[in-house]
């Protein structure tokens, strides 16, 4: 009975943990539905184009791109992979003026935005798409050549019949993290480009009718719980040694690789190249530069931390229930409103950055950096979990010695991802009124004064620190657990 | 265990003395400082906050703590939430537009303004304002690179079809600048004229961004020929980048003025020193400071003499003025109807 009450309780303190921008919302304003229909079905309208076209490129090109990416040798490929997930980690202001030197003039609206958002996710959907061609195509591709199926016969026969599952989790991805953009529609949009978080943001700032806002945030949120609820799902499937066939091997994908390459990093470094002439100015704020990097290292060990707990508690959860928390589908809630959520809810003094930061940042990407990379390699654990339950081993030993172990690589991608969008952030601290200077916030403070280059110095400054960050991070996690090991026997 | 109890009454009691010591000194450096609510241009670095907190602890006993705020109807509205628990004494930043839209949602200090201070004469009204004080100002109006082979010297000039998708404005719903330009269109047409002139402009626009920076940004990356910004913005470049490169247009219809302002909130905790730092940021130094760091011309006279603010032409303005609610209303409204429809 106890046992019981300790398991739910730890149940719903995590799923509330990640409601606590709505109960602060109900906190300060008497909520009333205020949905303006024919508004809400022009930005849903908006939506849906800007993410299903996107979607649907995307997922198709990310299928010869990743035929392109299957063809390079072992560490070739490595590196590759590596770069193909800069677009999506550099924050969004990065991509728009790597796309507007590349683009002149820039076609601003729909199309501008999808180009955008293609630009940004295409290299990520290349390595989904790997991943699960790798995973689950096992030898096929080689008995479809001994069998001399022809390449449009393997792909209608045994490529799409079984991907077919994987690729439409992957076009929901992708649409999902269209659906709740917002700095790429603001900007790039136009009028006719409003999507449902530019609309929650206009109620905001503009109508400042927090009831409307709250109305939009709670109808997204449950889309895409909704979404993800009943549509993310990976069949699982035991993978099977991987072997390249000639027909998964494609040359066009390929050099459409090293295009998408080359348009973006080289956009960016011709960015970074110029901004190097401004590096006599940079030095007049190496000591903000100094405090502010201090102050991010010190938020980051504390958020990593918090996300670790999180993650223990998480993965308790799991075992006492035998499924994952439904918090795990509360994907991309709006930055907007848990922002200013938090601002109204905590005083605006230095003393509680950390907790705000932490707050906010774990609540906007715990879920969905979970659900990306840990959700479905500890499913596939699943029947070992079994076992060592049935041989009587503890949670603290099943997470550790089972799933931490044999996750350990899904998980330095977890927290790679956590630290780079936690050290490059800056839209969500501004909206939380954080006051003391972070990497994101002295990078916003060049880009929204006439100091650009520097922006495009502190984006480069921002990615040796998160992969320093990273390296620390690594040892961290080896020596921590040498010593438990030590400690065990 | 009776040492033991007595040691831990002991241990008790120096912490207590320790709370209540600590407290009573947080409670006496908090009496003498005061919170001032600012954007982080005007805090950062290379903004004026620093040099002006220097300056200002330097002159009296009273510590600056600036709060950075990202958006004033947002920071208005936590004054407003937190109500006697807010610590902001000073809010600087709001222009005449917030003046109107915001700024009511609070009760804000009539604030006492030391004699001998002479306005320029352009502030018109707003050096009279009783409740908010100016302490910076700049006409605006479209920069350009000196290169531009368009003429542009009016409003009408703009529709030049050698301009189309080439001019970076603001959204006005979002972005003061954005809203300037729209009362200055509104002020310089007639009602018919104006709309029409919109409906136009809004072929010529690159784009509506959410704020100064994106458009600015997006000017400087070469994507449009033309921004609508301070005629103060070429000074930037001249002194910071040494590009002499930019000009800003002078245009027959008188430009309009963009205009800060200091404001007490009634809640303040430290109401006199706050009401002396608004009257120090009028002093010549504290003007000269704000002047070369925010970019922005000074509230009184003589102080931009010897500058290269001085070299800046005297610009024809239209008169400053504090819209009604309703009228910015219908403009903006007007202006997204036209955005929905024609423009981008």
């Amino acid at each position: 009975m106890k046992e019981f009450k300790v398991s739910h309780l730890l149940r719903y303190s995590l799923l509330l943990f990640f409601l606590i921008p709505y109960a602060i919302f109900l906190f300060y304003y008497k909520f009333s539905i205020d949905i303006d229909l024919s508004e809400l079905l022009w930005a849903l309208k908006n939506t849906l184009t800007q993410s299903t076209l996107t979607a649907l490129i995307v997922t198709a090109l990310s299928i010869p791109l990743s035929q392109g990416l299957i063809l390079l040798p072992e560490r070739l490929q490595t590196i590759v992979k590596r770069l193909l997930i800069v677009p999506q980690i550099l924050p969004a202001l990065y991509s728009i003026l790597i796309a507007f030197s590349v683009l002149n003039p820039f076609p601003m609206g729909t199309m501008g935005i999808v180009f955008l958002f293609v630009l940004i996710d295409l290299g990520f959907a290349t390595l989904m798409t790997y991943s699960v061609t790798t995973e689950k195509l096992g030898n096929m591709s080689v008995i479809g050549e001994v069998y001399s199926l022809g390449r449009l016969n393997f792909f209608k026969k045994i490529y799409f019949p079984l991907l077919k599952q994987d690729l439409i989790v992957n076009f929901f991805i992708i649409f999902i993290f269209c659906l709740s953009s917002f700095s790429i529609p603001l900007i790039v949009g136009g009028g006719r480009g409003t999507n449902l978080e530019v609309l929650i943001y206009e109620k905001i700032f503009v109508d400042q009718n927090w009831s409307a806002a709250f109305s939009l945030c709670a109808f997204q949120a449950m889309a895409i719980f909704f979404l993800s609820f009943f549509l993310l799902k990976n069949k699982q499937k035991d993978s099977e040694p991987f072997v390249a066939g000639n027909y998964l091997k494609s040359y066009v994908g390929l050099g459409v690789i090293i295009g998408y390459l080359g348009l973006y990093l080289g956009g960016y470094f011709i960015g970074l190249y110029k901004s190097f002439f401004y590096i006599s100015f940079a030095s007049m704020y190496v000591w903000d530069l100094y405090d502010a990097a201090i102050f991010t290292g010190k938020a980051l060990a504390v958020y990593l931390t918090v996300n670790f707990i999180i993650l223990v508690l998480w993965l308790l959860d799991y075992l006492n229930n035998k499924k994952f928390n439904l918090a795990t589908n509360l994907i991309s809630a709006s930055t907007v409103l848990v922002g200013f959520t938090l601002y109204l809810a905590f005083p605006v003094t230095r003393e509680y950055d950390l907790i705000k930061m932490t707050l906010a940042m774990s609540i906007l990407f715990f879920p969905s950096l979970f659900k990306l990379f840990l959700q479905k390699p500890i499913e596939d654990l699943r029947q070992q979990i079994l076992v060592a339950e049935v041989y009587g081993l503890s949670k603290p030993q099943i997470i550790i010695e089972i799933i931490f172990r044999q996750i350990s690589k899904q998980m330095l991608l977890w927290v790679s991802f956590l630290i780079v969008w936690f050290i490059s952030e800056y839209a969500v601290l501004k909206s939380l009124g954080v006051q003391t200077q972070t990497l994101g916030l002295v990078t916003e403070g060049f880009l929204s004064s006439y100091r650009l280059p520097l922006a495009y110095l502190m984006s480069f400054f921002i990615l040796i620190y998160w992969v320093g960050a990273l390296a620390v991070v690594s040892l961290i996690l080896r020596v921590a657990y040498v010593a438990y090991k030590k400690l065990t026997i | 265990m009776r040492h033991f109890i007595v040691f831990v009454v002991l241990v008790f009691g120096a912490l207590t003395a320790f709370y209540y010591n600590h407290g009573d000194q947080v409670k006496n450096i908090e009496d003498k400082k005061i919170h001032v609510y600012a954007s982080s241009s005007f805090i950062a670095k290379w903004g004026p906050g620093p040099e002006l907190k220097e300056l200002f602890e330097k002159q009296n006993i009273f510590k600056v703590e600036f709060v950075e705020i990202s958006d004033m109807a947002m920071a208005i509205q936590k004054i407003s939430f937190e109500n006697d628990a807010s610590v902001a004494d000073v809010v600087l930043g709001i222009d005449q537009f917030d003046v109107t839209r915001v700024a009511n949602k609070i009760k804000w200090r009539d604030i006492e303004r030391n004699s001998g201070v002479k306005f320029v004469e352009n502030l018109g009204p707003a050096a009279v304002e009783k409740t908010f004080v100016p302490y910076d100002w700049a006409p605006m109006s479209f920069v350009a690179r000196k290169s531009l082979k368009t003429s542009v010297s009016s409003l009408k000039d703009l529709l030049a079809p050698e301009l189309k998708n080439k001019i970076a404005l603001q959204d006005p719903r979002t972005s003061s600048p954005g809203l300037q330009f729209l009362a200055w269109v509104f002020e310089s047409k007639s009602g018919e004229d104006a709309i029409k002139y919109l409906k136009q402009m809004s072929k010529q626009a690159h784009s509506f961004s959410p704020s100064w920076s994106a458009s600015y940004g997006l000017f400087k990356n070469n994507q449009s020929d033309l921004v609508f910004s301070y005629v103060t913005s070429p000074v930037y470049h001249l002194v910071e980048d040494k590009d002499d490169q930019f000009l800003s247009i002078e245009t027959t219809e008188p430009l309009p003025v963009q205009v800060e302002f200091a404001g007490i909130p009634q809640t303040c905790k430290n109401c006199e020193a706050a009401e002396m730092f608004i009257n120090f940021m009028l002093s010549p130094e504290a003007q000269k400071i704000i002047m070369q760091k925010n970019y922005m011309l000074p509230v009184i006279a003589h102080v931009k003499e010897a500058t290269a603010f001085d070299a800046l032409k005297v610009y024809k303005t239209l008169p400053i003025k504090f819209y009604e609610q309703s009228k910015l209303d219908k403009w903006i409204n007007t202006w997204v109807e036209i955005r929905k429809n024609e423009g981008i």
